[in-house]
């Protein structure tokens, strides 16, 4: 595992370590603990607002940290066998970051609303920003990747709006986390596949 | 001179598009410098690829260090571990910074010295102090890139450096500058070491080219030890009047008002028998340059 | 050591040549090693195939010997081959001393005079 942590924190620049990390989620945290979780406390919705937020950030901040990787070569990773295992330990050790976020977020929410729906809305948003990575890393640019995580803001607070009061049932729960370790596993193993497909050469490349 | 092999492959094939390689032997001789040339889209890049592991669709046997085969390169870590590879494209992710990028090579490589990494940085004016390494790759120019590479596999203990156009984005200071590193990395271990690298600057590199593939139209059009093609090969100049009789023999010429001039094998320069002829040895580029032509007119 | 890129001789040749005259003039000892192949090449700023040429002209002409793995030793000079060889020398200047006087259009007494001319303002030869 400390050679996994590793792995991980070399694919993290200093300024991601320090405002990707710490500054950005504990100001989001508060904001949490200050505002959306009174809101949740009587309306669900607060949850949602809170929630969209912290969704903005796990998507959008992966650029800083992959940087499109499913659009690259990355041959230097492939100049050592232990390339691909490194990449293999840096994805996973990020989600199991994005994991214990959200589950951060869920708790501060559920200390003051003593709702589990709480748990619920911060395992969809694990779900629905790692799903969004299987596409945001394909997106070369900090734009294109700034509006993709806006537009999966929009429909995240649009199906939360719909279904407002619905969710915390055990049922629920369980059927969240199923889906949050089967969409982890699937995206990492994603982003290995683009790799190992790069070992050959595809017709959209140059040939020569 | 005992000889062997650092790289040895046989039918080596690929085929892409309109492209084909088809290599059906290359050897690439242990404790030298071998300089890979030939046009854009000869296949130079393709084979090294190909030999550096980072392409795995290719059919063919290749043979590391007299040992190895390419099934253990990708099995056996000990194999990747000696071999240094540096190439154009994606090689850094553009997003990395340098820090990051002596973190990195530090978990990939057992023999990856952080400290020989700082020096070649500063050495090679990648870096001034310790903030620069907190540069992006993206924002260095093509050179800089270009030597962060080099630093990268000269920090490690290899025993053969495979780089793809390693002199086209340095400029003549540098270009001169690499061609001491390759010396220095052979001389370091005398004889157990060896450096392939692809190049369209023929004249910058030939001074520290021991032996030269020459690449045509996916194939191996001519490969041997500089000073050999240099005898296999000559240099002729001739009269006007001999030119009919000149065109025949040599491989390329140019004519003009005082005569013609071009390269030939030298076991041919018997026909020219009888004609008023200056013989020289050629450069490197010179037979480079008639090897390719010649091969493209064969091939029409 | 000074090598010249564009002398019209070859680069292996001129190192040869310039070790067949230390070597001959004796300012290498028999048994003595031959700077490493490719640290040469490192120091001449010049290809490994040049240097390790110009060490097998030397072997060939039997004034060196290749040690698998060592490198090159210099050979005890035998007195008698030493005189050989500064005499093909001098073989090979004349020959172009006469090639020269032929372009000029000399005759053989006229180059033979000039010989002797030389000769005896060269005052040490004896």
């Amino acid at each position: 595992m400390k050679k996994k942590i590793k792995s991980y924190l070399a694919f993290t620049s200093n300024g991601y370590r320090l405002w990707g990390l710490v500054l950005i989620p504990a100001l989001l945290f508060v904001a949490t603990y200050f505002a959306f979780s009174d809101l949740a406390y009587d309306h669900s919705w607060g949850l949602f607002v809170g929630g969209a937020f912290i969704l903005f950030y796990e998507i959008f901040s992966d650029y800083w940290l992959f940087g499109g990787i499913c659009g690259r070569q990355a041959e230097y990773l492939k100049t050592s066998l232990g390339g691909l295992p490194l990449l293999e330990s840096a994805l996973a050790v990020d989600l199991m970051r994005r994991f214990l976020y959200a589950m951060v977020f869920s708790a501060i929410c559920y200390t003051k609303s003593r709702k589990p729906e709480a748990f619920c809305v911060g395992l969809m948003i694990y779900l629905m920003a790692v799903g969004m990575l299987n596409i945001t890393r394909y997106l070369p640019g900090v734009i294109q990747q700034m509006m993709t995580a806006f537009l999966a803001v929009v429909v995240f607070s649009l199906y939360g709006a719909a279904t407002l009061g619905m969710h915390g049932g055990i049922l629920e729960l369980v059927i969240l986390i199923a889906a949050a370790l089967a969409v982890s596993i699937v995206t990492v193993w994603h982003v290995l596949q683009r790799m190992k497909g790069s070992y050959y050469e595809k017709e959209s490349e140059k040939g020569n | 001179m005992e000889l062997s092999y650092v790289i040895e492959g046989e039918n080596l094939y690929k085929k892409y598009r309109g492209f084909q390689l088809n290599v059906s032997k290359l050897q690439v001789p242990k404790g030298f410098a071998t300089a890979l040339i030939g046009e854009n889209g000869a296949g130079k890049t393709t084979l090294l690829n190909i030999l550096a592991g980072i392409r795995l669709d290719y059919k063919g046997k290749l043979r590391y260090f007299g040992q190895y085969s390419d099934k253990d390169r990708e099995e056996d870590p000990r194999v990747k571990e000696d071999i240094g590879y540096t190439g154009p494209g994606d090689y850094y992710l553009p997003h990395w910074k340098i820090r990051q990028v002596e973190e990195i090579s530090s978990l990939l490589f057992l023999g990856f010295s952080t400290e020989k990494f700082r020096e070649w940085c500063v050495d090679l004016n990648i870096t001034k102090d310790d903030k620069d390494r907190e540069k992006k790759i993206s924002t260095l120019s093509d050179g800089n890139r270009m030597k962060l590479m080099i630093a990268g596999v000269l920090a490690r203990d290899t025993k053969l450096l495979l780089m793809d156009e390693p002199a086209s984005p340095l400029d003549p200071l540098m270009r001169d500058r690499l061609c001491e590193m390759i010396r220095n990395y052979l001389c370091e271990k005398e004889g157990q070491r060896s450096v392939l690298f692809s190049t369209h600057n023929i004249a910058d590199m030939e001074n520290v080219t021991d032996y030269a593939i020459i690449m045509a139209g996916g194939r191996i059009a001519e490969a041997g030890f500089v000073e050999d093609l240099k005898e296999k090969y000559i240099y002729v100049k001739g009269e006007p009047e001999d030119v009919k009789k000149a065109e025949k023999v040599l491989y390329t010429m140019t004519t003009g008002k005082y005569g013609y001039e071009g390269i030939c094998l030298s076991e041919k320069v018997d026909e020219l028998a009888g004609c008023d002829i200056e013989a020289q040895t050629p450069s490197l580029s010179q037979i480079s340059v008639a090897v390719m032509k010649h091969f493209s007119s064969q091939r029409g | 050591m000074k090598i010249l890129q564009n002398s019209g001789e070859p680069i292996y040749q001129q190192i040869a040549n310039q070790f067949k005259t230390d070597i001959l003039a004796g300012r290498y000892s028999q048994g003595e090693h031959l700077p490493s192949i490719r640290g040469l090449a490192r120091d001449l700023k010049i290809s490994v195939i040049t240097t390790m040429k110009a060490y097998e002209e030397l072997e060939a002409e039997g004034l060196v010997t290749a040690v698998q793995g060592k490198g090159f030793y210099v050979n005890a000079q035998d007195s008698e081959m030493l005189r050989e060889q500064h005499l093909r020398k001098v073989e090979d200047a004349l020959m172009e001393a006469i090639t020269a006087a032929q372009v000029a259009g000399m005759t053989e007494d006229e180059l033979v005079e000039t010989l002797r001319t030389l000769l005896r303002n060269v005052s040490s030869f004896q």
